[in-house]
């Protein structure tokens, strides 16, 4: 029981340690390389998307031209219908 | 007087043919009216082709590789076949098609072709990742914190986007080729052997991450939802993986490992 315990301290341990180098978390740094996506909300395949625009003919609700996401460089150009709202910062 | 229920279920039936004899859809032609030009059946064709047209699409939007691999007549023929016996339970058509891997493997028309639904899983997998909500990663402040008398009973959980698929056929290599962009030598070699799988989403970014049979392993512990005591014990027991306070670390750093609490 008490070697559990002491594995459990050095693992915690070395997990804590990867905060002190900034290594993890460093996903909510800022944005360089990812651009502005805007009319993909049909990628994502919902229900307007499919069901309601197949059947009921509401188009209109159908790629919501103004939306856009944060995709990584590059990706924008690749998904049907979407149109780059604005390119990734320099860095 | 006919109860709503029975109309609704005799108008299921008809739409997917769940009988496979059409007597539900003379059944039901009674209560439909005719116009001038359409008939009761014309009407009532209208709707079901519109229907399964619908949920083919979905399904082939959540399942574009495995279309991509049979076709999409052969696709659609499945999918039609899958609709008979496996109705829409959710009001989100996103959600539609989630054990249609478990359908092909048992679909016999598709048994040339073993690996199809390992495939379709792998597809669903990254259809849910999508759709999942966003994480922020492990909150390792928040873990530094924890007491010594909380400890064992930490728990970890992998990304609530992560799903761990193995398979043994090369799946992810089937995958990458037959992606819309993908250049080069599209050949796949059945026989390169299986792998082992986390499909998550990293913010924006979709990940189908190959592991090796120890992480393999401590994921699937992982997964279980065991203490963190009781997980340092099977894990140092189970000797190939025994230095967990090497590997734990690594798979937070990867993102693996996103959350955790404290059991009571």
């Amino acid at each position: 029981m008490k070697d559990t315990k002491i594995l459990m301290n050095v693992t915690l341990a070395g997990i804590v340690a990867l905060g002190m180098g900034g290594i993890a978390n460093d996903a909510q740094a800022a944005k360089a390389g990812f651009e502005k996506c805007a009319g993909i909300v049909k990628a994502g395949m919902n229900d307007c998307g499919t069901a309601k625009h197949d059947c009921a003919g509401q188009a209109k609700t159908d790629g919501g031209a103004d939306e856009w996401i944060y995709v990584p460089e590059g990706t924008c150009e690749k998904i049907a219908d979407a149109t780059l709202k604005q390119a990734a910062p320099k860095t | 007087m006919t109860s709503l229920h029975t109309i609704q279920s005799l108008f299921y039936d008809a739409v997917f043919d769940r009988k496979k004899d059409s007597s539900a859809l003379s059944e039901i032609s009674e209560y439909i009216n005719a116009t001038p030009g359409l008939n009761a059946q014309d009407h009532f064709n209208i709707y079901r082709d519109s229907i399964i047209a619908t949920l083919n699409r979905a399904l082939r939007e959540i399942y574009p590789v495995c279309c991509r691999l049979v076709g999409e007549k052969f696709f659609n023929g499945m999918g039609t076949e899958y609709m008979r016996s496996h109705p829409s339970c959710s009001a989100d058509l996103a959600e539609y098609g989630g054990d249609f891997a478990e359908f092909i493997s048992g679909f016999k028309h598709a048994s040339e072709l073993p690996y199809l639904a390992d495939v379709a899983q792998l597809e669903l997998a990254w259809h849910r990742a999508f759709h999942a909500a966003d994480e922020s990663g492990l909150d390792l402040a928040a873990l530094d914190e924890v007491s010594e008398t909380d400890k064992p009973h930490i728990v970890f959980y992998l990304p609530v986007s992560a799903s761990l698929i193995a398979s043994e056929f090369p799946i992810q290599h089937i995958w990458q080729v037959n992606q819309s962009d993908f250049e080069g030598d599209d050949r796949v070699d059945l026989d390169e052997g299986g792998i082992k799988l986390l499909i998550w989403r990293q913010d924006y970014t979709m990940r189908i991450d190959p592991m090796d049979d120890v992480e393999w392993s401590i994921l699937k512990q992982i997964e279980t939802g065991h203490s963190f005591d009781s997980l340092c014990t099977i894990l140092s027991e189970n000797k190939p993986i025994a230095d967990i306070e090497n590997i734990l670390p690594v798979l937070v750093q990867r993102g693996w490992i996103a959350s955790f609490s404290i059991d009571d």
